[in-house]
């Protein structure tokens, strides 16, 4: 008879990970949970973000789950436009490091300020049948000045029976409105300051996602998702400008335009391991694609230290990397507009430049036997932009969260 | 449910140690802080754990699930999902052992009464019975369960070591950072090293004498450790020892089975089960051990 300990060692573990659960539940009678958090988002010079999370998760029976997400955001600071500043703005641009520059002083057009709130909820029920079967129904609503959206969803996931493999499937729906501040979204390609105005803009945007879970040894979770949606409506940036430069001192500028469609797919691989010292490490790999051209990959890695008294340290490092849209350019050229008028679509939206960007965090934390859960993250991200008037960003993000568990 | 007074709660060097009843065996918790209102707690989480299980699964009571599945005469039986869960790992078990670990031998009990005696069956009433034994004859569709009539179900080669893991983890939640030895009736794990960071020493029954003497002693950190054996449970006859292990193949105890087999293991189900299936593959059983990746302790 040959070795049958790793078959033997999953079938035990698999029993005793899935035992849980509910036996904990019936010994503990832990019954809510409340997860609150400050968050603070400072990109250099641009926009800062503050955010409150609130979460509220509750067992109403014992297949049954509820949770609450509340998010409140202030946001403020200015972000570049896409416009180019109308005088000497190339000049400027190819010594950067001179005096003057794209500061983001009043009448520059290349810098728009903005301030603005949200307030965010979401609901979700997720009911549990045979404890194999899992199904989920949530539905949120954000507001803000120039953006409303709602969102219902729903995913389904089940367990074989042998309790290795996960399937899962869902589908989530979301509804937008747009609008400019001070209402109304601009006519594409009508120059800045005309003020031309149309109604707000819409759009519907529906997601599917399949994904398979297995338990690939004892230590080890292997995941892939797949996952394709589109949005179609009004799908360009009401603020986002672009320029046609005529010569070095007279520049037009524009409201960008963009698609009204955008098909998205992805596909999703993660791996979670526990080594023999109890560490946790994740690592995930994301590849991305769009009829936009836009192909992206992200390497997500964390690496969980656990040390004695409920302490852990976690770094986090993750590399994203994108090409640009297919409508995306610097300005309009010149060359291009004498010869046939506006593009099809424009924009200089730096976030449809090629770009990278490299997150680098840390995140310590350490749990209260039977009281709760505290834990501390600071992450440095920096971008560089291929081809964008500002081409450098860099934001600091510090997030202070506590856990209570209630029995 | 109310758990009962434990029988004692004593310190001891630098842990707390805590004993009761369950599952016909005797139970200890060793738990390695300095609070001791925490460690009473957890020993009360532990007991708890150990007296739902039993009372869950225990082939003993009219009142629960296992009662209701084997005096279903013939008729389907929904199970709840911890049931299924220990239903879909004995239909691995049986399968992983060559069908020699089989949950629905225990009606061969009616033929075999392991009390020492010179009590053995004739091959006529052992064949009988035999035709209500196969994993194989159950109709497993989780989580719908149908029995033929006559037909049963014991969990109890799976319980035990169930429960002490169980309970080690709903102690580990209830504190992460306390390690604690959870031991049912001498199937144990360890979450981690005592106060001091030294493993906790654990002596291996001498089968000869069972509960006076020990054949050797282990120390573990985090592991888990259960022995199979027929030291309390046996039939002589002509100078025979008919172990009570039973071969559900043949009906017959298992020929030339050793004393006792104690494996280390990650969990405790994992040990108790390989375990088992040494005991069950008979003089071939140290063979089998040394063709598994495991640390194990043999008496023959």
């Amino acid at each position: 008879m040959k070795s049958i300990q790793k078959k033997l060692a999953l079938a035990s573990c698999t029993l005793l990970s899935h035992g849980l659960p509910n036996a904990a539940q019936a010994a503990e009678g832990e019954d809510w949970a409340v997860d609150g958090s400050l968050l603070h988002y400072a990109e250099e010079d641009r926009i800062t973000v503050n955010k409150f999370i609130g979460t509220l998760v509750t067992n109403v029976s014992e297949s049954d789950k509820v949770k609450v997400d509340l998010v409140y955001d202030t946001m403020s600071g200015s972000t570049p436009s896409g416009a180019l500043d109308s005088a000497g703005s190339f000049a400027t641009v190819s010594t950067p490091s001179g005096a003057g520059g794209f500061s983001a002083s009043s009448g520059s057009t290349s810098i728009a300020d903005f301030e603005d709130t949200r307030l965010g909820v979401s609901l979700d029920w997720e009911h549990t049948k045979k404890r194999v079967h899992r199904i989920n129904y949530g539905s949120s609503i954000s507001v803000e000045k120039d953006f409303t959206s709602f969102g219902v969803n729903t995913n389904y996931a089940q367990d074989t029976s042998s309790r290795i493999v996960t399937y899962s499937a869902g589908i989530a729906a979301t509804f937008d409105s747009v609008r400019r501040s001070t209402g109304g979204t601009p006519e594409p390609f009508t120059e800045y300051g005309d003020g031309q105005s149309l109604d707000e803009g819409s759009r519907v945007t529906w997601d599917t996602i399949f994904g398979v879970t297995r338990v690939l040894n004892r230590r080890t979770l292997g995941q892939i998702n797949f996952s394709t949606g589109l949005s179609e409506g009004y799908l360009t940036d009401p603020y986002k400008l672009i320029s046609r430069t005529l010569n070095l001192s007279e520049t037009h500028t524009y409201f960008e335009d963009r698609p009204s469609s955008r098909q998205r797919s992805s596909v999703y691989m993660s791996m979670a391991h526990t080594t023999r010292h109890d560490n946790v490490m994740h690592l995930s790999y994301r590849y991305y694609w769009d009829d936009w051209d836009i192909v992206s990959n992200t390497i997500d890695y964390r690496l969980k230290f656990r040390y004695e008294g409920g302490f852990f340290i976690e770094p986090h490092f993750r590399y994203y990397d994108q090409t640009a849209a297919n409508f995306y350019m610097f300005s309009i050229p010149q060359e291009t507009y004498q010869l046939s008028g506006f593009p099809e679509y424009a924009s200089a939206d730096y976030r449809l430049d090629q770009m990278e960007g490299t997150t680098v965090g840390i995140n310590i934390g350490k749990t209260f036997p039977g009281k709760g859960k505290l834990r501390f993250r600071v992450e440095q991200i920096e971008w560089i932009y291929d081809n964008s008037l500002f081409d450098t960003n860099k934001a600091l993000v510090v997030q202070l969260s506590y856990k209570k568990l209630f029995e | 449910m109310k758990a009962s007074a434990l029988t004692s709660f004593e310190k001891i060097d630098d842990f707390w140690r805590g004993r009761f009843e369950a599952m016909a065996s005797p139970c200890e918790c060793l738990v390695a802080c300095e609070d001791e209102k925490l460690a009473n707690k957890l020993v009360l989480i532990a007991q708890q754990e150990a007296k739902r299980i039993e009372q869950k699964f225990s082939r003993y009571r009219a009142d629960n699930i296992i009662y209701k599945i084997n005096h279903a005469k013939g008729k389907v039986t929904t199970v709840d999902n911890e049931t299924a869960d220990l239903l879909d790992f004995a239909a691995q078990c049986y399968g992983l052992s060559e069908h020699r670990f089989d949950v629905t031998s225990g009606v061969l009990r009616e033929a075999w009464q392991f009390d020492g005696s010179d009590n053995i069956p004739d091959q006529a009433k052992v064949a009988t019975v035999l035709q209500r034994v196969g994993w194989p004859k159950v109709n497993w569709q989780r989580p719908a369960l149908t029995l033929q009539d006559g037909m049963e179900i014991d969990l109890g080669g799976i319980g035990k070591e169930y429960a002490v893991d169980q309970a080690a983890k709903l102690m580990k939640q209830h504190a992460p950072d306390v390690n604690v030895l959870v031991n049912f009736g001498g199937d144990l794990v360890a979450t981690g090293p005592r106060l001091d960071g030294k493993a906790w020493t654990v002596g291996v029954d001498d089968p000869s004498k069972t509960g006076q003497g020990t054949v050797g002693g282990i120390e573990i950190k985090k592991a888990a450790f259960a022995t199979s054996g027929d030291a309390r449970r046996f039939l002589l006859k002509d100078g025979l020892r008919y172990s009570h292990i039973l071969d559900p193949l043949t009906g017959w105890p298992v020929e030339h089975a050793p004393r006792s087999v104690s494996v280390l293991a990650n969990t405790c189900i994992e040990a108790g089960m390989m375990a088992t299936f040494a005991l069950l593959q008979g003089k071939n059983a140290r063979q089998f051990l040394e063709e598994q990746d495991v640390v194990f302790w043999m008496v023959d």
